[in-house]
């Protein structure tokens, strides 16, 4: 019988063995992403850890205090593997963005300022969307993503460190665990940040998958 | 064991065309309609016989082509959902608002995009799923207004009208605000109770229309002259009350009496080039310890009350 005090936690081992998923994920997710974007936008190998609430906002400070202004965009995904992702931006070059999703349209003013969200929510969906949905699929879990949202634009960084996160989840003392991958853009001397955090709830699942791939 | 449910006959391409809440449009690798709903019927007023087996693109041609063929084609080699939201783009097909609330002439759309699979995993062209959200968009809108009108308020509240100065409510609120400042922050703040001169003469000579024109130009004046952080307003007929913070006794003065010169030594212009000369009294008092606002109102009114008593056109501390 199951303890029910003892809430599953993830073991080095779980960790390596879900560390190597991610990999052959990232390494689909890289290709369809070289071939939609020709070979503009690159891929880390991704970096993953068990984290609490607490330490999440240590690290998002931390990676926030690398640039003075950052955009940010954030985008939940849902069903069998769930969480939230976060892609973070620092000084963006828009030109290139644009030449990268191929987005021809350049007005000024306020129409120019939507144009520009709207090439940080492209390129994050195709980023984030891509490499969630090969993970959940490595997993063989269901998965389905929100549209995603402009959390800030260009926003001094210390600004931001608040209204990134949102309001602290119910799961605060529960463990999550956290996929950060660096992805670079041509023409940009600093990596951007792509965090996929997995929600507490969907770890059992996550872990069960691990076991039934191992075997 | 699940028992498939054929006993039922149900036509599901039907049930998608028949959807009148939502826009399905189905396209090839082409972009030829493949697909065209009742919602986009309804709202485009072009049948799908009229539509289907044509390029979308030559059929609307307000569409951005580029930016929804880039769209559509990364959707369809990553292989996952794409989104426009009308914060952004406020529309993909310039539909009439279906509300005609009149403030808006084209429906608000949300979309998603997502790729049509075969049954052997290829990709065979995109589906575009097209949400109406006027009305979150008008609600969106009328929040926008209503704030930005509760702004405008909150400002008109503060304002004297006839002078664009503060008002004296305004005065009452900032002066408790600036006392708390500069005890937390241990700077001085100065007070100065300004009063123009024979005012009632002016106003009995040349009408009260005049008398207007006199307050707004002497309170442009002194205006021009202050610093941002210094808080003017207009304290009740022809007095001003001044708020000076982190101003010492050595600045202060010199201050005063560059006000006092620039209003006598400028005198108001009318239309017919009337030239009327002005003055000013003024009383200052620096906040002392444990002040609180209606003893430095005090203190600086009883100053003024010394300037008009030893001739008018004059500071006086306390």
């Amino acid at each position: 019988m199951e303890s029910l005090t003892n809430k599953p936690s993830f073991c080095e081992d779980d960790l390596d063995a879900f560390g190597e998923i991610v990999n052959i994920a990232m390494g689909q997710a890289g290709s369809l992403l070289a071939e939609a974007f020709s070979g503009f936008v690159h891929l880390q190998v991704p970096n993953i850890r068990t984290i609490k609430w607490e330490e999440l906002q240590k690290i998002t400070d931390n990676l926030i205090s690398k640039s003075s202004t950052i955009s940010a965009v954030r985008q939940e995904f849902m069903g069998e593997f769930s969480g939230f992702i976060m892609v973070i931006y620092g000084c963006a070059s828009y030109a290139i963005l644009r030449e990268i999703l191929g987005f021809d349209d350049r007005e000024s003013g306020e129409v120019g300022k939507r144009q520009r969200e709207e090439l940080l929510l492209e390129l994050s969906n195709s980023l984030a969307s891509t490499c969630t949905m090969k993970i959940a699929s490595q997993l063989k879990l269901q998965c389905g993503l929100k549209p995603p949202r402009i959390v800030a634009v260009e926003q001094p960084s210390k600004d931001v460190v608040r209204t990134l996160f949102g309001p602290e989840p119910t799961w605060s003392l529960e463990q999550a665990l956290q996929i950060d991958i660096l992805f670079h853009l041509d023409g940009h001397d600093f990596p951007f940040e792509l965090l996929i955090t997995v929600s507490p709830e969907s770890l059992p699942l996550v872990q069960k998958s691990i076991a039934r791939l191992l075997t | 064991m699940m028992t498939k449910p054929n006993h039922v006959l149900v036509d599901f391409p039907d049930i998608i065309l028949n959807m009148a809440s939502v826009g399905i449009v189905a396209v090839d690798r082409s972009f030829n309609v493949i697909l065209w709903n009742r919602f986009m019927e309804l709202h485009s007023q072009v049948r799908q016989e009229e539509i289907l087996c044509r390029n979308l693109f030559e059929a609307f041609p307000e569409i951005n082509r580029n930016w929804l063929e880039k769209k559509i084609k990364s959707c369809m080699i990553l292989r996952i959902p794409s989104y426009t939201s009308w914060k952004q783009r406020p529309y993909l097909f310039n539909f009439k608002d279906p509300n005609r609330s009149g403030q808006f002439d084209y429906m608000h759309q949300d979309t998603s995009i997502w790729p049509i699979r075969d049954p052997y995993g290829g990709i065979q062209g995109a589906c575009i799923a097209i949400h109406d959200v006027s009305e979150i968009a008008e609600a969106t809108h009328l929040l926008e207004t209503a704030m930005d009108q509760t702004l405008a308020l909150e400002e008109a509240n503060h304002r004297d009208g006839l002078t664009g100065l503060f008002n004296r409510r305004f005065f009452d609120e900032q002066i408790s605000q600036e006392i708390l400042r500069a005890k937390r922050y241990d700077w001085p703040l100065a007070l100065a109770m300004l009063d123009l001169d024979h005012f009632k003469k002016i106003n009995d000579t040349f009408g009260h229309p005049t008398g207007d024109t006199v307050l707004r130009s002497v309170a442009n004046r002194l205006t021009g002259m202050l610093r941002s952080s210094d808080t003017l307003c207009r304290y009740g007929g022809e007095e001003f009350a001044l708020i000076l913070p982190h101003i010492s006794k050595e600045h202060l003065l010199p201050l005063m009496e560059r006000l006092n010169s620039a209003i006598q030594n400028n005198p108001v212009v009318l239309e017919d080039n009337t030239q009327i000369t002005v003055t000013i009294s003024s009383g200052v008092s620096h906040l002392q310890e444990n002040q609180m606002a209606g003893e430095l109102i005090h203190r600086a009114d009883q100053a003024l009350y010394q300037s008009k008593q030893q001739g008018r056109n004059r500071t006086s501390y306390f």
